[in-house]
């Protein structure tokens, strides 16, 4: 890298951390609670990217793996009163675990027929969410606190040095923190030997076995990992929200996921948490404009309105950025990495 | 793609999420959202304005989405029935509504997002949607802010920082099955159920089968659908295969219609008694279910006929409807809306006559609010201390006829059976 | 016995519908290789422009179903027109992306012109059924005949279209191979505009067979596109024949499903397994063959 670069990317870290820190100082509750849906949403969504834009995977299954990080949430940090760290882990398991028997069908499967069973298990998670009181609480859905401490910090009941602060600037810190420990564990990933066996695997499935690479334990890591980072979303949802209905983790949700890794830009590391970010404020935005707009008398309610042009940002938006908002980051920066391939095409062509 | 430094990139997204999506922080209120305190006299407080004279309170209810159909009628009910209060001087004679109205998309993060936006600018909120009131209720502890629930789940009665409204689901069905045994000739006949999945579904089940205790009568079959289910041959053809003469139905409105069609194919036309949210006026437009809905399906809900003018809270609905909302038909719905507003101006009164309308002031206000009329516009409630509160227990059993307005012949009016009575609520 | 035949005749009507809406996914999947996720939008567009032609404008009904596909398919174009003729080359999930935003604007324009209140369409199969077999014979609906026989004829127009008109064909080598198709002189924009056109007649079509009947008209239509989605591929991504008659094994599994299962599953796992038998299924079959019941086993190309 050059030097420009180097200096350039050291700028934007320190941008990152002093943001990090003083957000919550500057930005009230509504602001902070936004952010901080985002930010679960982009550590599900870092995930996903991995599968997708780095394996060349497909998966719609995303939300069953944030169900399933959410209920471990419920049994083993609200009900079991298990400390963070613990729960965090063993959602990380059971997401990994299960990714990885989803990540079976993709040996056999591609393109829209593996899209379509990961439907399946999402629809096999809502069944067994409305269907199994024991771990969920039913169709009622099941509250509790988990507890959120690491090390002296509660993120429940912040305070340190004597100044307390709300919920939501805690958790801000938290979640953010999470989202840079995931997107560390991303890049390494990615930069890893198994990131490089996936790379190869979604370039030419066919050269990489070729070439001696394992592609099953190829796919069924991505799988695993996605589900696992599904799951770390679901239980620091479940953390923050402390309540966890059935029907949330539905097929919407995976769309919703499938949305942010695209908008982002998927194969880029910043993609996913722009992503989340732009998706998660958006609407909140155009709700506070759309106020302004005179659209009293054209039959048209501010609800609608909101919606409509929300759907019409995101069609401009794809049409005229298409490798998403890290992709038009990447294009502007020029170099190597703006002639990368974005993700979907190659063999599969999904 | 024109080059642009990807610094300003990185600027320009963070102003931009730092300007977009809200201003600084302790601007509106405190931070904890915790009022002055116990002094003498009114004081400002999270949402009121002495010197303006203002009470502002805040609506969340899904706008857009599948369930528009209830949300949007439901917060026109709301805001007329502000709007009359308003025109008469406001809460006490003194202060003037205003409605802050939220669109939750029936998404539980943005239901929760809003509740942030709003809840440092108002003195109590309404929010509408079982797993929107779950999921906002944690915070709503942690806040000390009261809301008004608008979903008749059981859960919410001993819950200190909700105030519901109407008769629950479970009393629904109990009223329904001692009117269907005693008043229809269904002693001794076949009494099934068919349930949506969700919480209502639940709640209607466990209320059907206390009444089945309680009147002694058996279930002879359940059957269970979900809300995007489009066809109901199996589970109908169980119920006609089980000789149901009555089904006790929970569900939605774009699934009635489809229900009962499937029971008029199979020849079978039990009884249908549906609760509160099974019915829309929009089935009296519809040839083809009207006279199916006349000749077999009874509603279980709150409240006078349409119209039944003897009713002072009908009275007072009509007209302040006329006055602020004429374009309104008949809806059922709005008038849970109406309901609910009328629930938050006893309580907003209450705490007035505390002369404490904080944080704390809302809540003492709940805790000691007592027995409040609806104008027989729905049963009356009695709220305050957990130990003491008490839902109501009146139901009225209507019928479609499409010579009435909106749709429904009330057949019995403000039933409350014995075991109705009797049924206790939540741990 | 009865109700073993009862359900089954349910499931076929119900599967046909899924097919025909599996079907307009096929049309566009197949040669261009884009998963609409707007089609339930076209679904529920079609339908609302059929009640507008025959309910508000007084149209016959069949004339003005048939007004309405038009509409719908003129909608088709310009959307394909105006939205993904500019996303040609870019990746496949860019272009999934789109339809996802569209699907979004669709919905809420529709809101924009009718509202979100229940309508009623006013066709002319109504609650009409007939008995097969006497007393206690199994009974179906005239909607399920209609279905049934939509199905078949809107599968067997677009096999005759695609084999005998020269649009037809050009679509069918678009789908083989779409670099040959280019290569030879086709102009694959235009035959991906009449796919786009396609897919929304025939979704107008499904759209108000759902609504009939019960039914009735409301936003909550869209939905049924993701009811349809394992029949998509149950019969192969790219066969539209497939499309057909994997919708009707599904619709008859999803049935059956509904009819016994939970009589035979203990406390609460029998409620509601009908909405995941289906993919049980699909995932058994797609286990042994890949590609689903009839599609193109993909050859691997160095």
């Amino acid at each position: 890298m050059n030097a420009p670069a180097v200096g350039r990317n050291r700028a934007v870290a320190v941008a990152l951390v002093i943001a990090y820190v003083a957000l919550p100082l500057a930005v009230g509750d509504f602001g902070l609670s936004v952010l901080i849906f985002a930010g679960i949403f982009a550590i599900g969504a870092i995930g996903l990217d991995l599968l997708v834009g780095h394996a060349g995977q497909i998966s719609l299954g995303h939300a069953f793996f944030m169900g399933v990080g959410a209920y471990v949430g419920l049994n083993l940090g609200a009900e079991a009163g298990l400390a963070m760290p613990v729960w965090l882990a063993a959602a990380v398991v059971a997401g990994g675990g299960l990714g990885a028997v989803v990540g079976l069908c993709s040996l056999r499967l591609r393109g829209a027929y593996l899209a379509i069973i990961t439907v399946g298990v999402v629809f096999v998670g809502l069944y067994v969410w409305n269907n199994v009181p024991a771990i969920t609480g039913g169709a009622a859905g099941a509250g509790g606190d988990a507890p959120a401490s690491l090390g002296p910090l509660d993120f429940n009941r912040l305070d340190v040095a004597g100044q307390a602060y709300s919920r939501e600037q805690s958790w801000f810190w938290l979640v953010w923190g999470l989202v840079a420990a995931t997107a560390a564990v991303a890049a390494n990933l990615v930069r890893s030997r198994t990131g490089r066996a996936w790379q190869a695997v979604q370039e030419h499935e066919l050269a990489a076995s070729a070439i001696g690479i394992d592609v099953s334990r190829a796919k069924v890591s991505a799988f695993a990992v996605a589900g696992a980072l599904g799951a770390v979303a679901g239980s620091v949802y479940f953390g923050y929200v402390q309540y966890a209905g059935p029907d949330e983790w539905s097929l919407f949700l995976s769309v919703q996921f499938v949305a942010i890794v695209l908008v982002g830009g998927s194969g880029r590391l910043a993609g996913p948490v722009l992503g989340a970010i732009v998706l998660g404020g958006t609407p909140r935005l155009v709700e506070q404009l759309s106020v302004h707009l005179p659209i009293d008398g054209l039959g048209l309610t501010v609800a609608n309105l909101n919606r409509l042009l929300f759907g019409l940002l995101v069609v401009c938006f794809v049409a005229f950025a298409p490798g998403g908002l890290a992709g038009t980051w990447e294009r502007a920066k020029g170099g190597r990495r703006a002639l990368r391939r974005p993700a979907g095409e190659g063999e599969e062509q999904a | 793609m024109r080059t642009r430094s990807p610094r300003r990139h990185l600027v320009a997204v963070l102003v931009l999420a730092l300007v977009a999506i809200g201003c600084g922080r302790g601007t509106d209120g405190s931070d904890s959202g915790e009022g002055p305190g116990p002094q003498a006299g009114l004081a400002d407080a999270p949402g009121f304005d002495l010197a303006a004279g203002t009470i502002r309170v805040a609506l969340l209810t899904p706008l857009s989405g599948p369930v528009q159909v209830i949300g949007e009628p439901l917060l026109a009910g709301f805001r007329a029935h502000m709007a009359g209060i308003n025109a008469k001087g406001g809460i006490a004679g003194r202060f003037q509504v205003e409605v802050v109205a939220e669109d939750n998309q029936y998404d539980v993060p943005t239901s929760l997002q809003l509740y942030q936006k709003v809840k440092d600018g108002v003195t109590v909120l309404a929010l509408v949607g079982t797993p929107h009131v779950n999921a906002v209720l944690p915070q709503l502890k942690a806040d000390g802010v009261v809301a008004l629930a608008g979903s008749l789940d059981a859960n919410w009665i001993k819950e200190i920082n909700l105030v519901p409204y109407g008769g629950p689901y479970q009393i629904q069905f109990l009223n329904g099955a001692n009117w269907y045994l005693n008043d229809a000739g269904g002693r001794g006949k076949r009494i099934c159920a068919m349930a949506i999945e969700g919480p209502y579904g639940d709640a209607g089940v466990a209320g059907l089968e206390a009444a089945a205790v309680a009147e002694s009568f058996t279930i002879e079959q359940t059957v269970r659908f979900r809300a995007t289910d489009t066809e109901f041959t199996a589970q109908v053809g169980q119920l006609a295969d089980a000789r149901c003469d009555a089904v006790f139905l929970t569900g939605l409105p774009s699934t009635t219609g489809p229900i009962l069609g499937t029971g008029a194919k199979l020849e079978f036309t039990p009884l249908w008694l549906g609760q509160s949210p099974t019915w829309s006026t929009a089935f009296t437009k519809s040839p083809e279910l009207l006279p199916l809905f006349e000749k077999s399906f009874v509603l279980l809900t709150d409240g006078p006929e349409w119209g039944d003018e003897s009713e002072p809270g009908m009275r007072q609905m009509l007209a302040d409807l006329r006055q602020f909302e004429p374009d309104q038909e008949p809806d059922i719905y709005f008038q849970a809306g109406y309901l609910e507003a009328m629930a938050m101006v006893a309580l907003l009164e209450k705490a007035v006559s505390l002369e404490d309308l904080s944080r704390a002031g809302i809540l003492e206000a709940q805790r000691t609010l007592g027995r409040v009329s609806f104008g027989g516009l729905a049963g009356e409630w009695t709220y305050g201390p957990p130990e003491q509160r008490n839902p109501s227990r009146v139901t009225t059993v209507f019928r479609p006829n499409a010579a009435k307005p909106g749709g429904l012949e009330a057949v019995k009016k403000n039933l409350s059976a014995p075991s109705a009575q009797a049924f206790e609520f939540g741990p | 016995m009865t109700k073993l035949v009862q359900l089954v005749v349910a499931g076929i009507a119900i599967g046909s519908l899924y097919g025909l809406v599996a079907l307009g996914f096929v049309v566009i999947y197949r040669a261009s290789h884009v998963f609409n996720f707007a089609h339930g939008s076209f679904l529920l567009l079609g339908c609302y422009l059929t009640y507008c032609f025959h309910q508000q404008l007084g149209i016959p009904f069949f004339a003005a179903l048939g007004l309405a596909a038009l509409a719908a398919a003129a909608a088709g174009l310009i959307v394909e027109r105006v939205a993904l003729r500019r996303m040609v080359g870019q990746s496949v999930f860019a272009v999934l992306m789109i339809t996802i935003g569209l699907a979004v604007v669709i919905d809420a324009l529709v809101v924009w012109g009718w509202g979100a209140e229940r309508l009623s369409l006013g066709d002319p199969w109504g609650l009409t059924t007939f008995r097969l077999g006497g007393d206690g014979g199994v009974r179906v609906a005239a909607l399920d005949i209609a279905r049934l026989v939509a199905a078949g004829g809107v599968l067997a127009a677009y096999q005759l279209f695609c084999r005998f008109s020269t649009l037809g064909i050009a679509m069918r080598a678009t789908a083989s191979d779409q670099e040959a198709a280019v290569a030879s002189g086709i102009d694959v924009r235009r035959v991906f505009a009449v796919c786009w056109a396609i897919a929304a007649a025939t979704a107008t079509v499904a759209g108000v067979l759902l609504a009939s009947g019960a039914r009735g008209i409301d936003p909550t239509l869209s939905a049924v596109a993701l009811a349809a989605f394992p029949a998509l591929v149950l019969g192969g991504v790219d066969s539209p024949a497939g499309a057909i008659v994997g919708g009707i094994v599904l619709g008859v599994v999803e049935v059956l499903a509904a009819g016994y299962l939970p009589g035979w599953l203990p406390g609460r796992l029998g409620d509601n397994v009908h909405t995941v038998v289906p993919y049980v299924v699909l995932l058994a079959v797609l286990l042994v063959r890949p590609s689903g019941m009839f599609g193109d086993r993909e050859r691997a190309r160095l």
